[in-house]
């Protein structure tokens, strides 16, 4: 029976989300073949602590170890990488700079996420209803994109709703100072705006962890989440913006925690009604881009 | 992306709205101080040097603690301490050093139950799903003997400690709660020891912050008059310097950093804990397994037999517990304090566990047991040694025999005298060498960072 059809323990769902084969009907331990060692049936996964062993070749730990194994082994074909930047709008340098890299198990693509010292999630990039999406990692805490980047001497702190936001806005601000409205382009990442501004994510408009607020402690904060229309649902409620709810949720989080916190105002209802619906900053690049070429 | 000005020309400050009704300002205790890491308890103990005057009773309680916080995760029974010292004795300082990390350790009050009693849109507002995973510090563990629902609260901890809660909600609904991992840190002065009669006290082992020696009151003391007189030393360079009301400014930078490593270590040490315990079991060969499971198991008889208290209405037999818990919490608390300090199960972890068990054993049986390890002595003799009633000395010496920990015995009268022989207790010969164990493993020398012993 195939795993997703059976209720999974809790400690294994972990390791299940990326795609370990794991047998544990009638055990307290779940068994299957090491993708450390590759040997069959020596690997043992605890269903009650989550803590894994293989009797082949001794590795051991739970799955902070194991996730960060799998991304230390995990690599990435410049080819693909290639593809994913003219995809992501991104530099390949970018890419590998955040992480980036092809499951080991699986192939599929994976996507740190850092807690202060060390990887404490990694997200699956798959294709979710045509779409490709991050996933977190089962039972696990969301992280803050770019987090192993932060550095508390900046007193600024941009934060972008999606990864990929994260990444181009950082990528841009370090190749960039401002000259009284006009990007001049500099080649010391600290002489760039990135100099006194660090550039984080969340992973949706409605994620905004609570351990995280103090991070932003005295920072200047700009949320730039996505310029998101109002919906209505099956039952006919209408669900307001969730660009602009996600802003108004986080800031309040953050009101007495941060110095100052500002917003990306899309339009007085919270979007703007003349580009497209769920426009993000790199897509807002892009038209502005086009628009000015076109001129 | 080349449309960065534009973006920023759309950048405003947020609008006033989105804070109304927001409390202004102070963020909760929890994220008052971001940890600051640290992941070597030697480095740990320097900073905590640089900020008080630091003993070793003070580092045994921190390493309680931390193991305490450790072992949250891990299976078996589960580790709650009772912190106990005077007023002023830091225990406070400690408490929230621990509780600056919010992700894992929750600071909490007793005096309004683990339960609210109310649950609203399917939403549980218990503190069950908050504390669940991390350890609950009680800060005033004094509160909860003079709290009106003590009785409630002290159910319901019973029930926490087997992993379990339950409650009925006012509005009908029933939670159930299995399989719970809490750990518990509860300080407080000696008044705490009157939990011994509530059979909640048998949960926790003890460790004492700051103790007075009874020949000590009422005397000059030179190791007291140096703590008082290092904070007064500190004090007269905090009163030149204003708070501005913040955390980071509510004291001294030192001791500021003192807490923020502290919650570091914490995140360290519950981020590492399985693989760190799981690596000190590897290293451990057979013959260093049987020394330590024997020093265990005297460790556990001996505080299953001295927390020994006599039932209520004195026809009941007494009975010491099965120590097989104790064994077990003895056994994770040595582990525990091993990783906690970055060290094999050695003579130092070892004279701490002890230290431990001494504290926990305490009370007038124990008093009574150690008076008579030199040599056999009557009521009389007890009362003087001891600096304690007959009759508390009688009620200990009953429930000492009930449990065959001591055994009457007859000295001949000295030589010259007429009349019957004297009647003394003297130890059982298992006892006294449980004793003399707890002796040899507390005489074992301070690790070279620590600082004097008290």
């Amino acid at each position: 029976m195939p795993a997703a059809a059976r209720e999974v323990p809790e400690a294994l769902r972990p390791y299940i989300f990326h795609r370990l084969n794991l047998e544990w009907v009638g055990s307290s331990e779940a068994e299957g073949p090491c993708v450390m060692c590759g040997a069959q049936d020596r690997f043992y996964v605890s269903q009650t602590t989550g803590q894994y062993s293989c009797k082949h070749c001794g590795e051991e730990g739970n799955i902070y170890t194991f996730m960060r194994w799998m991304w230390a082994v995990a690599s990435a074909p410049p080819t693909d990488l290639e593809k994913i930047a003219v995809d992501r709008r991104v530099s390949v340098t970018t890419l590998k700079e955040w992480g980036l890299r092809r499951s080991p198990i699986d192939g599929e693509w994976i996507l740190p996420g850092y807690g202060a010292k060390d990887i404490t999630n990694l997200y699956r990039w798959s294709l979710v209803k045509k779409k490709r999406r991050l996933l977190c990692t089962a039972m696990l805490d969301h992280c803050l994109f770019g987090r192993q980047f932060w550095d508390d001497t900046k007193s600024k702190a941009y934060i972008c709703e999606g990864a990929w936001d994260g990444a181009s806005l950082r990528e841009t601000l370090m190749a960039y100072r401002d000259n009284a409205g006009r990007l001049i382009r500099v080649a010391n990442p600290s002489q760039s705006l990135y100099g006194e501004a660090n550039v984080v994510a969340v992973p949706g408009d409605n994620t905004f962890l609570d351990s995280w607020i103090p991070l932003f402690k005295d920072k200047i904060v700009t949320l730039l989440f996505d310029s998101d229309r109002p919906r209505t649902t099956p039952g006919g409620k209408v669900v307001p913006p969730g660009g602009y709810e996600g802003m108004r949720k986080a800031a309040a989080k953050l009101y007495g925690v941060a110095k100052q916190i500002n917003y990306i105002n899309w339009g007085p209802h919270g979007y703007d009604p003349d580009l497209p619906p769920g426009t993000d900053i790199r897509d807002f690049d892009v038209s502005v881009t086009r628009n000015l070429q076109a001129s | 992306m080349l449309a960065l000005p534009e973006i920023f020309r759309r950048v405003e400050p947020a609008p006033k709205e989105w804070f109304e009704g927001i409390p202004s300002a102070e963020p909760s205790i929890s994220y008052a101080l971001p940890p600051l890491p640290c992941d070597n308890y030697g480095d740990l103990i320097k900073v905590w040097n640089q900020a008080m005057y630091w003993t070793d009773s003070l580092d045994v309680a921190l390493v309680a603690m931390l193991a305490v916080v450790a072992s949250t995760k891990q299976q078996g029974s589960q580790i709650w301490i009772r912190l106990i010292g005077v007023a002023g004795s830091a225990k406070t300082m400690l408490c929230e050093a621990v509780c600056a990390n919010g992700n894992y350790v929750y600071p909490m009050s007793l005096t309004t139950g683990l339960h609210s009693g109310y649950t609203q849109g399917g939403e549980d507002h218990s503190m069950i799903p908050r504390l669940n995973g991390k350890t609950a510090v009680v800060n005033e563990g004094d509160m909860l003997l003079k709290a009106p629902n003590k009785e409630q609260t002290m159910a319901e901890l019973r029930d926490l400690w087997s992993g379990q809660a339950r409650c009925d909600f006012k509005n009908g609904k029933h939670e159930n709660y299995q399989g719970l991992r809490i750990t518990f840190i509860l300080a407080g002065t000696n008044t705490l020891r009157q939990l011994n009669r509530s059979a909640l006290g048998d949960r926790f082992l003890d460790c004492i912050v700051y103790e007075r020696k009874r020949e000590t009151l009422g005397k000059a003391n030179q190791h007291e008059s140096n703590i008082v007189r290092s904070a007064i030393r500190k004090q007269r360079v905090r009163t030149r310097t204003e708070s501005d009301g913040k955390p980071e400014s509510y004291d001294e930078p030192s001791k500021i950093e003192a807490k923020q490593r502290t919650a570091g270590y914490v995140q360290y040490l519950r981020e590492n804990a399985a693989v760190l315990l799981a690596k000190l079991d590897q290293e451990l060969d057979d013959k260093t397994y049987a020394k330590l499971e024997n020093d265990c198991h005297d460790l556990a008889s001996l505080i299953a037999m001295m927390r020994t208290r006599p039932m209520g209405s004195g026809e009941e037999p007494t009975e010491p517990e099965l120590a097989t818990r104790l064994g077990e919490q003895v056994y994770r608390f040595m582990a525990c304090i091993a990783v906690v300090m970055g060290r094999s199960m050695d003579g130092e972890v070892m004279r701490r566990v002890a230290k431990i068990a001494n504290y926990t054993c305490y009370g007038d049986t124990f008093e009574v047991c150690k008076a008579l390890m030199d040599k056999p002595l009557d009521e009389a003799a007890l009362a003087v040694k001891l600096h304690k009633s007959q009759a508390d000395v009688i009620t200990a010496i009953k429930t000492l025999r009930e449990i065959g920990c001591i055994q009457p015995d007859t000295l001949p009268a000295v030589s010259g005298a007429l009349g019957r022989g004297r009647h003394v207790y003297r130890l059982s010969p298992y006892v006294a060498g449980l004793l003399v164990r707890l002796r040899e493993l507390l005489s074992l020398e301070p690790a070279g960072d620590s600082l004097e012993v008290v």
